[in-house]
């Protein structure tokens, strides 16, 4: 929205006062940093652009990364690239980048450009910027980024960059990225280690390559024609994060043999980062014993408490340095009521503490196959519980179990996730991997797929037909684990209009024409009991009369259908989370009017999901049912026939057409 | 044009010194407000705001404001937080206090110290943002905190009251001091439900009280947020009337235009070459218009940097005749040429100034040459109006591609200020009509017995739909613009039928037609034992039809521009299926507004089906809403007609 207040102030304030308004805190550029395109660069730059880049919009000719550690294990990186500009879209790729937050600095940033003519500009100070990270509303960043935008980013072009920064001192693991969104014709990462310091590799997504000792403690890994990776138009793929090459280098605690190893390392750093945090106070502990005062089982007792951090704290990120990663002290957040992903971790720790249940972190990221086994690292972006469930304690509701390598069982529950209940896990986590931080035990979980019973919908629609085609009918839905959270996230996240238009929104994407004349939810006090929505719905013109023929689609609402094409697939397939869907709907027909052909009904079955349907008419009623169960989250790319077969059913299904006469 | 940089600094701040709260006096909640769990006047609301009051003052540079809301569902929680944002060296933010308090009565402080985080920072200026976030806010709780805001001296800051925010506002209160140190006359631009009215003491103190604001309206096709939501807009000002504002500085701006676009003999004799053989004004002015057209619009590539310039040595235009020597220039420049084109070649043409309509309402009652500023390029927007056959001639030259005689959208139907031959005055330009907004989609499909087909679609486009995917090609490359056409594609196609852009044709060109050819594959038919079904069009999925939440509506529609859509499909029959019925042809109106037909035709074993919308309006008001809804229910319901097949075969 305009803030016509700050056009008038600026305005006036010129004409009453011209006022220099340079930020003279410190400078974005030095100096000293002006020059020409360095030697590297301009040998760069001469590389040919590959015959095979695609729609990239740029391509990265050359990347060279170089950090290098000292004794007490801090690191410096620099970084140097040299990218041609091959499309207008590719200016965006332009420009020279570098991080820093507190406890951390940007020693240079240097840009140049090599025009198309052969021309160089180098990026002075008009043209560099520094932004804080305020995107977000719901957060306190300290963490800044630097961009110097080098004149003349036209295609054709090359721009040179060139920075280095420090690494916080607490990390001691550098993340490469192998793979971009555009194609790399050279790249390489040289880690400069001191004597004696051991360093442990691992890839995901791109096959290993062995590292040059250049001299003594310092490797080079160099990899080369890196195709971009490009997944917009590619359905239900999963994320981009979790598809891209990397490799991880560790020169701390984890850079031992074996990514077992380096995962009990990872975990056992985390645990000693948080170590503490949960302590509880005197305060949390009358709480989490109020709370938890009468319980009949350990079930009742842990939602006691989950549910109670679910609801009354917020989330807050506040983050500082460290705070990226460390949480803040339980007692701060039980005190103000807010916190993160940590601090919502931290202080469902302490309560559990507090009546002698043991709880700890597990870090993760809300993208399935972002964290793979085969790459011990810090990479994550999301920090869950695992509360130790004990011997003999066998509730069928705590399904989210995972087993550590003691035996312990542990039962994994997100805090931040304010409406999945406890016992199962938000969709976006299941199948994935967390890194447990609890003593021995820590290291790599998998995340359990839930099975479908504990997540889905059931409908049940019922509608009257009216010989003009008018569509009337009462629908009930109930949802359970995580698509019930959705929903109930829907409640919290808006107020009753948002949610009208949600609903009828949704609907009018179904139901042409529709009117959604009422809508009802039914939420039940406690997050493990299924949430109802009952909602009544008009449509005009839905059955058509076409001559002789009266034509209605029985399938009236809720398209299950995921995205799919018919192009050949070489990615896994992302089927976003396991679950139990079953519609039964009827539609009483209109007097004067028979059924004269129903559709056949679909029957897939395969490993990873099932699909039916089925039409019948029972008297002056068109029955529809339809059954689809989710087994699996996430399918090779060799199962795309299956999936497309799947798909295509559900799709036609949804589409089919019942044909009623007039009698 | 050369223009004053400071607007890059208005541009950067906008949306930034926001909705701060300041109380005066933290009064004690009443027993009701504790008790509160809904509120009847904004039912299903999450949160609304008790008391917002603001007082400022500038004789001293200051600003306080304070806020008083009620927490009314877990949504409402999210305005615990506070982020304002401000300019670093022109205003600061002290004295932030803030309390939550319980619906039992128990008082939370903020104790946390506020948080100065950086928003962005260059050469010129460095925005800032004060964080803070009241403690253990719960359902129920009232949310108050205050902040004052200070200036330096040599700032005048007449403020904007906002009257209307996202959510109901009980009671508001507005106190404004002018300045005294700056002459003229104070103006303000109320924007206020009835009876609310800003009053005026003798010592030059405004005020303002309202009660039971409704929240803001967010809706579907709106006009800008800024042009509808109350508030109350001051400024200072040398005029004391509109008349006398747009007389004088309409004039300075009219000499400003014509001193850029002033006589230059090289450009005369460059436009004379341009035009040797054009028969008519008309033809002279589109040979005029492509030469323009053909230049770089930086508008859509990139603006030369400082560092750029001086590396160049080349220095801001300051007259058409850089711009046409530098091939290159933003659209303001680019309009202005042409503008000095024309009058070098003998034709009668004026510069109008207009307010880009997706931005913005063109207001004479604010006197400001600001309206007509592109807050995303910090461009002016300029067209230019030519007489040619003894017509005003409305033109685009400034945007890229825009079809000799239309005017982008965002420059149609648009208020301004133009230039005439006695002087200046205000005006509107034409709106894009439905003749010049059209898009053809057909296509040949081959329906197979499973009911999959296969074929080839072409959609062509003119007026402002061609125009935005050939801007988007010059700024983004063509290969970009088909990744995004194909997303566009996703959303028109039913499911399961999938379409990828073979090639544009015309993406480069301005005075063609656009034409995109789309292969097309996939499941379309679904079948019974004895039928197969095609749906009526292949290019009507169900899921984009507009104005389906709305059953009321409190702001005006706007649809930017009038426009017809015309399908044809032929669909090629599998051996074994005949026609059993066909939809009947149907019409849908809106009186005076739009049309909608249907027909459909077969012959031997191909099915040719005909759909065709024509909607001559951009803008409707609410009264009106109710037809306007009624019409697209029936559109949406009548494009699921289906084509039934029986199988002929047994």
């Amino acid at each position: 929205m305009l803030n016509r207040r700050v056009e008038w102030a600026v305005a006036v304030g010129m004409l009453a006062a011209p006022l220099m308004l340079r930020a003279d805190n410190h400078s974005l550029f030095s100096s000293k940093d002006k020059g020409p395109v360095p030697d590297w660069g301009l040998t760069a730059a001469k590389t040919a652009t590959p015959a095979r880049v695609g729609t990239a919009g740029s391509v990265l000719l050359y990347s060279e990364t170089v950090v290098t550690v000292d004794e007490q294990g801090h690191a410096v990186e620099r970084e140097r690239t040299v990218r041609r500009i091959l499309k207008p879209q590719g200016r965006e790729d332009g420009v020279c980048v570098a991080w820093y937050e507190e406890g951390t600095r940007i020693n240079l940033l240097r840009g140049w450009t090599i025009t198309g003519d052969g021309r160089q500009l180098q990026a002075l100070e008009p043209d560099i910027g520094e932004f804080g990270d305020t995107q977000d509303a719901i957060m306190l960043s300290t963490e800044r980024t630097r961009v110097a935008r080098p004149p003349g980013v036209d295609p054709g072009a090359v721009v040179v960059c060139e920075s280095e920064s420090t690494f916080p001192t607490y990390i001691h693991e550098m993340n490469w990225r192998v793979q971009h969104d555009s194609p790399v014709v050279t790249e390489s990462l040289e880690v400069d280690l001191p004597a004696g310091r051991h360093h442990a590799e691992t890839w995901r997504g791109w096959a290993a390559v062995k590292a040059a000792e250049v001299h003594p403690g310092h490797f080079r890994w160099q990899v080369d024609n890196v195709p971009g990776l490009d997944l917009r138009l590619i359905p239900s793929v999963p994320a981009w994060r979790a598809m891209n090459g990397r490799m991880t280098v560790q020169w701390g605690d984890a850079a031992v043999e074996g990514t077992e190893a380096q995962w009990h390392a990872i975990g056992a750093w985390m645990e000693q980062l948080e170590a503490h945090k949960p302590d509880p106070t005197a305060e949390i502990t009358a709480k989490a014993q109020a709370l938890v005062a009468g319980a009949p089982d350990f079930y009742t007792k842990l939602s006691r408490i989950s549910e109670y951090v679910q609801r009354d704290f917020r989330y807050f990120i506040v983050t500082r340095g460290i705070g990226g990663l460390q949480a803040h002290p339980a007692e701060q957040i039980y005190r103000n009521r807010y916190g993160d992903c940590k601090d919502k971790s931290t202080i469902t720790i302490s309560l559990l503490q507090a009546v002698g249940v043991t709880a700890h972190y597990v870090f993760v990221d809300t993208d399935r196959g972002v964290i793979s086994p085969e790459n011990p690292s810090l990479v994550g972006n999301h920090m869950i519980t695992a509360i130790e469930v004990p011997e003999g304690e066998h509730d069928a509701r705590l399904r989210s179990v995972v087993t550590g390598r003691s035996g312990k069982r542990y039962l994994i529950f997100d805090p931040t996730n304010q409406r999945t209940p406890l016992g199962v896990l938000p969709a976006y986590l299941q199948g994935g991997y967390g890194g447990l931080a609890a003593g021995g035990d820590s290291g790599l979980i998998a995340l359990p797929v839930l099975e479908a019973t504990a997540n889905g919908t059931e409908r049940k629609g019922k509608f009257t037909l009216a010989a003009d085609g008018t569509l009337a009918g009462l629908v009930v839905t109930v949802h359970t684990g995580p698509v019930g959270g959705e929903l109930r996230y829907l409640i919290k996240e808006t107020d009753e209009k948002q949610r009208h238009d949600e609903i009828e929104h949704r609907l009018g994407e179904e139901i042409p024409g529709v009117t959604l004349e009422s809508f009802k939810f039914v939420e039940p006090e406690h997050f493990d009991q299924p949430i109802e929505l009952d909602y009544t719905v008009t449509a005009r013109q839905y059955g058509r009369a076409m001559g002789a023929l009266f034509l209605v689609r029985p399938h009236v609402v809720g398209e299950l259908a995921a995205a799919f094409d018919n192009k050949p697939r070489t990615l896994p397939i992302e089927l976003e989370q396991s679950g139990h869907w079953h519609e039964v709907i009827s539609i009483a027909l209109p007097d004067g009017f028979g059924v004269d052909e129903l559709p056949d009904g679909a029957n897939v079955e395969t490993d990873f999901a099932s699909y039916r349907s089925s039409y019948k008419v029972d008297g002056r009623t068109l029955e529809y049912e339809r059954d689809f169960t989710v087994k699996q989250v996430l399918l090779s790319a060799e199962r795309a026939g299956d999936f497309r077969r799947l798909e295509s059913a559900i799709v036609a299904d949804e589409r089919a057409t019942a044909v009623l006469k007039k009698q | 044009m050369p223009r004053s940089r400071p607007w890059m600094l208005a541009v950067a701040v906008i949306g930034l010194l926001l909705p701060v709260s300041v109380f005066a006096q933290i009064q004690p909640p009443t027993p009701e407000e504790l008790a509160m769990k809904a509120d009847p006047k904004a039912p299903g609301a999450a949160a609304v705001f008790l008391n917002y009051e603001e007082s400022t003052d500038d004789n001293i540079n200051f600003e306080r404001i304070s806020v008083r809301i009620k927490v009314l569902t877990e949504k409402g929680k999210e305005l615990a937080t506070v982020n304002a944002g401000y300019l670093k060296k022109v205003f600061t933010i002290s004295d932030i206090k803030g309390r939550t308090i319980h619906s039992d009565g128990s008082i939370y402080p903020l104790e946390v110290k506020p948080e100065t985080l950086l928003v962005n920072k260059s050469e010129e200026f460095e925005v800032n943002q004060k964080v803070f976030t009241l403690p253990n806010v719960e359902v129920g709780s009232i949310l108050e905190y205050t902040m004052e805001v200070h200036w330096g001296e040599e700032w005048a800051f007449p403020p904007t009251w906002e009257v209307q925010q996202d959510y109901f506002v009980h009671k508001a209160h507005f106190t404004f001091v002018k300045t005294k140190y700056i002459g003229g006359y104070t103006m303000f631009l109320p924007v206020l439900p009835e009876g609310a009215k800003v009053k005026e003491d003798l010592a030059g103190r405004f005020t303002l009280d309202v009660t039971d604001i409704p929240a803001g309206p967010k809706e579907e096709y709106g006009p800008p947020e800024n042009a509808v939501r109350y508030r109350v807009i001051f400024y200072y000002s040398g005029y004391s009337n509109k008349e006398d504002f747009w007389k004088y500085a309409g004039e300075r701006w009219a000499k400003n235009v014509n001193r850029f676009a002033g006589e230059d003999k090289k450009l005369a004799e460059d436009a004379q070459g341009l035009v040797a053989g054009a028969a008519t004004d008309e033809a002279k002015a589109r040979k005029l218009y492509d030469a323009v057209m053909a230049l770089d619009n930086t508008d859509f590539s990139r603006r030369k940097t400082k560092t750029e310039l001086k590396d160049l040595h080349l220095k801001e235009a300051r007259k058409a005749t850089d711009i046409w020597n530098q091939k290159s220039g933003e659209s303001d420049d680019l309009a202005l040429l042409y503008l000095a084109l024309l009058r070098s070649v003998g034709i009668k043409a004026y510069a109008m100034a207009v307010t880009d309509r997706g931005q913005g309402i063109f207001n004479p009652n604010i006197f400001s040459f600001y309206q007509f500023q592109d807050h995303r390029r910090d461009v002016e927007e300029i067209v230019v109006v030519a007489e040619l056959g003894g017509k005003d001639v409305f033109l685009d030259p400034g945007q890229r591609y825009c079809t000799f005689g239309q005017l982008s959208w965002r420059h149609a139907f648009a208020g301004g200020i133009r230039q005439t031959e006695k002087g200046t005055e205000l005006a509107n330009t034409p709106g894009v009509t439905y003749k010049d907004a059209v898009m053809t989609r057909t296509a040949g499909l081959t329906v197979a017995a499973d009911g999959s087909v296969s074929g080839t679609a072409r959609i062509t486009l003119s007026g402002p739909e061609a125009l935005r995917w050939r801007e988007m090609a010059l700024t983004d490359g063509e290969d970009e613009t088909k990744t995004q056409f194909n997303h566009w594609l996703e959303g028109i196609l039913p499911e399961g039928v999938h379409g990828e852009l073979g090639h544009f044709l015309g993406l480069a060109e301005t005075n063609s037609v656009l034409m995109a050819v789309v292969p097309l594959s996939g499941q379309l038919g679904t079948l019974t034992g004895q039928r197969m079904f095609l749906p009526y069009t292949v290019f009507t999925s169900r899921k984009n039809h507009p104005f389906v939440e709305d059953a009321t509506r409190m702001t005006a529609v706007d649809m930017h521009f009038a426009e017809t859509v015309k399908d044809e499909v032929d669909y090629t029959l599998p051996e074994g299926y005949a026609v059993e019925t066909l939809p009947a042809d149907a019409t849908e109106s809106l009186p005076q507004h739009a049309i909608y037909k249907t027909a459909a035709v077969a012959a031997k074993n191909v099915v040719t089906v005909n759909r065709n919308m024509a909607r001559n309006f951009v803008i409707i008001e609410p009264g009106s809403y109710g037809q306007l809804r009624e019409f697209y229910q029936k559109l949406a319901a009548a494009d699921q007609q289906q084509i039934v097949l029986t199988h002929t075969e047994k």
